[in-house]
């Protein structure tokens, strides 16, 4: 216990080391800067040394490195250009984001295992299906974000096309983020029933006469469900990296969408906060999916 | 024999062709008097830009920046990782663990976003997109590479060679050497595929690859508002990213498939 303590703790200082470099690299080295951001573009270098002092960006390298990261390793992000604290702006834009994502990865759990199953049952359009999954696998979530945008808002007005004030804001953004997961659980599931279907006892209650179905619902289920889950859980950090494209097509002020509001108004600490606020959750996510793991094969006696 | 077992590679062939074509093809020339104007099957097959540029040639011109960046990127990555491969086999234990706890921090941030931080510190160029891919993807590559060696240096013929007396580099060079050729070439491909729809992805964000000339991601995202009346603008750039990534995927399964079942 201590030693995986250690070893999360290990993990953890030295991924805010180097966001805390990357973040620090951002602000010193980067051809524009906060300071011209605030400043204008027709500031003169008076003003910009002045804003310069006012953000901090006159300190040495490595004392910045030190004082951002003796404050990173209390969570405390500080403000942002414009002097919001960050903490509650990733909190509001965590919310967003994370009831987008909870929604995609429940609709990419009901398609990709519901589609597999009928696929397995109704083997016939298996081919066709397994084809499908594959074409939506290549396509980039924006291409997907945009064409559904452009058939269900703007051709055939049905739903919002972005924005969080209308009702129903989440279906088109939640459908784009999904999508791919969707597909890649759906190959993952139907991957794991033929491996059932190759066993013996598959073998065996098929020459009993047993129907498809009838296989599937008490014994491949059951045996397909723990890999299954572990890989929804795994994927959980692909909704965090789609939701910056999906949430800049849409207009969603979700955490994707501050990042990239950070990134081009150089707001060092924001970037930070967000990127440590996301790993930990993927980090939170893998150690449930580990303990999850680790139950279901004390509980399973494997 | 031979010749089936060549046209199963028919998806990595028809990528390298249209890589190749890319060099090969005249670079788009601006024509305002052609902006906007429809495909046709005798001048313009797909039509053209709103700068009249030929969108066939302009689709060509950008997969060339796409992939380059893409395939860049990715043999980078892996250099790195090979790197880091020799680096732990060298330095034992402290190396390959540090490495490995590197890569697993690394690891919890989604690769689109570290890319995308680190495209941003860089700057836009086309240097900075190989540096922001190779960043993003270097974690997952080292963290297989750790688990290849730890199952070479365990195989009898590796025990056997350092109770004769070989040296740990003469061990690199002889035995760790061609079984690695054949990892990096299918990790190469294990991931091509997501180094693609990473740069389209950072493309399409606003990280470019140089002011004159920008990947498909970026045309996309320049020509996305006149989607509704020159569709063509957006479609077949589209199209033809899907295509390729498709192409990617399917180069990717044959190979796996290839490793597996050997």
């Amino acid at each position: 216990m201590v030693r995986f303590l250690n070893k999360i703790a290990g993990g953890w200082i030295l991924l805010l080391l180097i966001l805390t470099i990357l973040a620090t690299g951002l602000a010193r080295y980067r051809g524009g800067s906060a300071a011209v951001v605030l400043a204008g573009q027709r500031a003169t270098s008076a003003e910009l040394l002045e804003m310069q002092g006012e953000l901090q960006q006159d300190k040495i390298f490595i004392f910045e490195l030190a004082h951002r990261f003796s404050k990173i390793i209390q969570l405390d992000f500080g403000e942002t250009i414009r002097k919001e604290p960050i903490l509650p702006l990733i909190f509001s834009g965590f919310q967003i984001t994370l009831l987008l994502s909870g929604i995609a990865a429940l609709g990419s759990l009901i398609y990709g295992v519901g589609l597999a199953v009928l696929a397995n049952i109704f083997t016939g359009s298996k081919r066709i299906l397994i084809q499908f999954n594959y074409l939506i696998l290549s396509t980039p979530v924006f291409i997907i974000a945009l064409f559904l945008l452009v058939m269900f808002a703007l051709y055939w007005p049905l739903l919002p096309p972005g924005g969080t004030q209308l009702s129903g804001w989440m279906i088109l953004p939640a459908l784009s983020l999904g999508s791919k997961t969707g597909c890649r659980l759906f190959l993952f599931a139907d991957e794991f029933f033929e491996r059932e279907y190759s066993k013996q006892y598959v073998k065996t209650a098929r020459a009993y006469g047993m129907s498809r179905a009838n296989i599937i619902f008490p014994w491949t289920a059951k045996n397909i469900a723990l890999p299954v889950l572990n890989y929804w859980l795994i994927d959980f950090a692909s909704y965090l990296a789609g939701a910056a494209i999906v949430e800049s097509i849409f207009s969603i002020p979700g955490i994707g969408y501050l990042l990239l509001q950070s990134l081009h108004q150089y707001d060092t600490n924001l970037m930070l906060g967000i990127l440590i606020m996301v790993s930990l959750a993927v980090y939170s996510v893998s150690i449930a999916q580990e303990a999850l793991d680790h139950w279901y094969k004390r509980y399973s006696g494997k | 024999m031979k010749k089936t077992k060549f046209v199963r590679y028919w998806p990595a062939f028809i990528l390298l062709a249209a890589f190749i074509l890319s060099f090969i093809v005249p670079a788009p020339v601006i024509n305002l008097g052609k902006a906007w104007c429809l495909p046709s099957l005798t001048q313009n097959p797909l039509g053209c830009s709103p700068l009249g540029q030929d969108l066939a040639l302009l689709i060509l011109s950008s997969l060339k920046e796409t992939l380059l960046i893409a395939i860049a990127g990715r043999c980078f990555a892996l250099l790195l990782s090979v790197l880091g491969f020799f680096a732990a086999w060298q330095g034992g234990q402290f190396i390959e663990s540090s490495l490995l706890r590197l890569s697993d921090a690394l690891l919890t941030l989604p690769a689109l976003l570290l890319a995308l931080a680190a495209g941003f510190i860089l700057g836009s160029g086309r240097i900075s997109m190989i540096l922001a891919i190779a960043v993003s993807e270097w974690a997952v590559n080292q963290k297989w590479l750790i688990g290849r060696l730890r199952e070479y240096s365990r195989a009898t013929y590796i025990e056997a060679a350092r109770s004769g007396g070989a040296g740990k580099f003469f061990i690199m060079v002889k035995h760790f050497s061609p079984p690695l050729r054949e990892d990096v070439g299918l990790l190469f491909f294990l991931f091509f595929p997501g180094s693609l729809l990473n740069v389209t992805a950072l493309e399409f964000l606003g990280l470019t690859a140089s002011e004159r000339l920008d990947g498909l991601g970026y045309l996309i995202a320049a020509y996305r508002d006149a989607i509704f009346l020159y569709p063509h603008v957006v479609l077949f750039p589209a199209v033809s990213l899907v295509l390729v990534i498709l192409l990617a995927v399917l180069a990717k399964d044959v190979l796996q498939k290839k490793k597996y079942s050997s």
